[in-house]
């Protein structure tokens, strides 16, 4: 086998910018991905293949986790994810998930680097500073915009950040009339409307092409590559360097190491046959729950509880996205001919989002709020189709009574949708672990994942969800509900291996190498100690372009590693 | 490079040709066999079809429910739940009708489906029946239901593209 200068577990958006930048830097790379490598061409909008039977993740009666949760009398529920479907996987693939997000791309805003010292702490949260300050990120996510490839349009509203260019490099997408209806709302409720900036290109750029506006979006592949996945944007130019090879289909199960060097990887293909791998440098981006597994899982005589867990921090403080979502229904029955067909203009972005209450005072307190974005449900059909299944009594309806609910649903209403994000805060009662009583197909322990949500969190949540109310009243709209729960969604996630400055506190140091350990690394998004008020896709790639920096930096100065 | 405008042309193309049904993944039944001879009924009753709405028998939705059964993505559990679900349903009418569910009067049947909504498996056996009709009616073609896009023209429902060119499944 081939001597790699990095060997990169994992293929998404903490992975590529480590391939990209380091092939591009003259160094040897070889990306080891579990799932598939899909193409533009292999990209339909399949509802059934994609959203009702996941092709895009693994089975769970070959691959699960076990989910534990807390009852009310503080006792432990334990179910497999073959037993009751609870499912974290989020798309096994060259590319990872970030081939299926929605691609709102917001930044994280400095104040989101210090939670601790900007609000104090948080009683049962394990809430801290970044080692980082937004300014060092700052160059990262503007790489990003240029190099993924971000559309939007900078305004003006009391929390945008600093930025180091004036605008966005690209314009934004096609946006949906019932967008001119939200700023007009806004502007009325006294808020700052938003533009969303985008991982999706407007047109034609970066050797991609532009966004067909298939109105399939989330959840999907891109088929023109407009979309900001980690391989249509940046493992495609990797490899056209010559330098890096990707292998898919294989899975890494164990990575060796002695007191101060992981060794090899050692992975099995799909025929099942286990081969090995040998590098200077290893970079695990498999996502949170994954990564986490695998250094569990390499544990040894160095390090018998796993792999940067030499202080019990391994898996600790997981965290997802707070927050939930909401809607409200326009009903035909109250516009006119023009408004109809405005809103029933299809494949346009609705692009907005509210951040008036990123940080908020109530009752003489003052909290860390969060990003609202709206847009319409998803127009998968059949997931449309099973929301009318109940009446208001929560009765079942068949027959014509059913069929009716149908053709006001898909012909004479549409449905406006609100998601907010806000804070996970970390604790001791969410984190990682492995069930060495269950395997998956190839014979290794399952990640275990014990979920949490802290009160504060839904506090919050809701606050935020009642401003997200009130537009969507002032826009017209009928039905208005929320939903702010602890359920976590499975494809905001983060935390587990932590960086910081203090090896006792956090399993990475502040360029995410793991402590102790001179040539291992962890950028997805694990490192995250707090996750900020907006989706994570965007901070993960710019800090994962900021990890390929130091890689570079400690090769540079230690060059004959191998 | 594909732009929208040719992707358009291409799906303004493919709307004027409706794909026709390819029994790639649905798999045709005996119809006059058990469970689908009582699921066919039930199908009938949750979803009659009628005005400007497809049928089930158009849709070919007990087709697409024998491709259900073969479906590897779908638990073993949840398949043997659906052929049991019309097994105890027809046990229940035989108790209290003295006949198969398929054999009742349309107001028997109704009778039935109140009593069964409100039992939990009853339920859930309806929801699941229920699930996979909507992806009969509202599945591309190539999966062998949907035929000539009926439940898609039904609901004024525009699919994304590209669209499938086979099952994936």
């Amino acid at each position: 086998m081939k001597q790699y200068d990095i060997c990169i577990i994992g293929s998404g958006a903490g992975a590529a910018p480590v391939a990209y930048e380091l092939s591009r830097a003259g160094y040897s790379v070889l990306v080891l991905e579990k799932g598939p490598y899909l193409t533009e061409k292999d990209f339909t909008k399949d509802e059934i293949a994609v959203s009702r039977r996941s092709i895009y993740t693994p089975r769970l009666k070959d691959e699960q986790h076990v989910v534990e949760t807390y009852n009310s009398d503080g006792s432990i529920d334990r179910v497999t994810a073959a037993e009751s479907g609870w499912n974290f996987w989020n798309g096994s693939m060259v590319g990872g998930s970030s081939n299926l997000m929605s691609g709102y791309f917001h930044r994280m805003k400095p104040v989101d680097f210090k939670l601790r010292s900007t609000f104090g702490a948080i009683e049962g949260a394990n809430v801290v500073d970044w080692p980082i300050t937004y300014e060092e990120m700052e160059p990262y996510f503007t790489k990003v915009e240029q190099v993924v490839g971000v559309s939007g349009r900078v305004v003006e509203h009391p929390f945008q950040e600093q930025r180091s260019t004036r605008d966005f490099p690209f314009p934004p997408t096609w946006e949906q009339p019932i967008s001119g209806w939200f700023d007009a709302a806004c502007e009325a409720l006294g808020y700052h409307s938003i533009p969303t900036p985008r991982a999706v290109l407007p047109y034609d750029a970066l050797g991609r092409s532009g966004c067909s506006y298939s109105n399939f979006c989330g959840s999907y592949g891109c088929a023109t590559g407009a979309k900001g996945n980690a391989r249509a944007a940046l493992l495609e130019k990797a490899k056209a360097t010559g330098r890096c090879d990707i292998l898919p289909d294989v899975f890494v199960y164990r990575l060796d190491a002695d007191r101060h060097h992981v060794t090899a990887a050692h992975y099995f293909d799909a025929d099942g046959n286990s081969h090995t791998v040998t590098a200077g440098t290893f970079v695990v981006a498999a996502q949170a729950i994954e990564s986490v597994r695998l250094l569990f899982n390499s544990r040894n005589k160095y390090y018998p509880d796993g792999l940067g867990n030499a202080n019990g921090q391994l898996g600790k403080n997981l965290i997802f996205s707070a927050g939930g979502s909401g809607q409200g229904r326009f009903e035909f029955s109250r516009l006119n001919e023009r408004q109809r067909f405005e809103l029933m203009t299809r494949g346009a972005f609705v692009n907005r989002s509210l951040q008036d209450w990123y940080v908020y005072h109530r009752e003489g307190r003052t909290y860390k709020g969060g990003t609202i974005d709206f847009l319409f449900e998803h127009a998968n059909p059949v997931s449309r189709a099973m929301r009318e299944l109940y009446d208001d009594d929560g009765n079942l309806v068949w027959g014509s009574r059913l069929q009716k609910r149908l053709e006001h649903a898909f012909k004479a209403s549409r449905v406006f949708v609100f998601e907010v994000f806000n804070d996970w805060l970390p604790t001791d009662n969410c984190f990682i672990g492995v069930d060495e009583g269950v395997r998956d197909k190839w014979g290794m322990p399952v990640g275990k994942i014990r979920l949490y949500g802290h009160p504060h969190d839904l506090e919050v949540g809701a606050f935020l969800a009642g401003k997200a109310e009130n537009v969507l009243r002032q826009m017209g709209a009928v039905e208005i509900q929320s939903d702010i729960s602890s359920a976590p969604p499975p494809n905001l996630v983060a935390g587990g291996c932590r960086f910081g400055k203090d090896p006792k506190a956090s399993v990475l140091d502040p360029s995410c190498k793991v402590h102790g350990i001179d040539n291992l690394y962890v950028s997805d998004g694990s490192f995250m100690p707090t996750g900020g008020s907006v989706p994570y896709t965007w901070t993960i790639y710019a800090n994962a372009f900021r990890v390929a920096d130091a890689i570079k930096a400690a090769l540079k100065a230690k060059p004959n590693r191998l | 490079m594909i732009t929208r405008r040719s992707l358009l042309l291409g799906g303004a193309a493919l709307l004027l040709l409706p794909v026709e049904s390819s029994a790639d993944y649905a798999r045709p039944v005996t119809i006059l066999k058990e469970p689908y001879q009582t699921i066919a009924t039930v199908q009938r009753d949750l979803f009659p079809g009628g005005g400007t709405a497809p049928s089930p028998q158009l849709l070919k939705a007990i087709d697409y429910l024998g491709g259900v059964m073969h479906d590897d993505y779908i638990d073993d559990d949840d398949k043997r739940f659906l052929a049991n679900g019309a097994l105890w349903l027809n046990e229940y009418t035989g108790k209290e009708f003295g006949s198969a569910y398929y054999r009742l009067t349309p107001s028997q049947r109704e009778e039935v489906l109140q009593w069964l909504s409100g039992t939990p498996w009853g339920e859930s056996w309806l929801w699941s029946l229920i699930s996979y009709l909507f992806e009969a009616l509202l599945c591309d073609p190539v999966y062998g239901a949907n035929t000539h896009e009926a439940g898609w023209h039904w609901l004024g429902h525009e699919p994304g593209y590209p669209r499938p060119k086979a099952a994936l499944i």
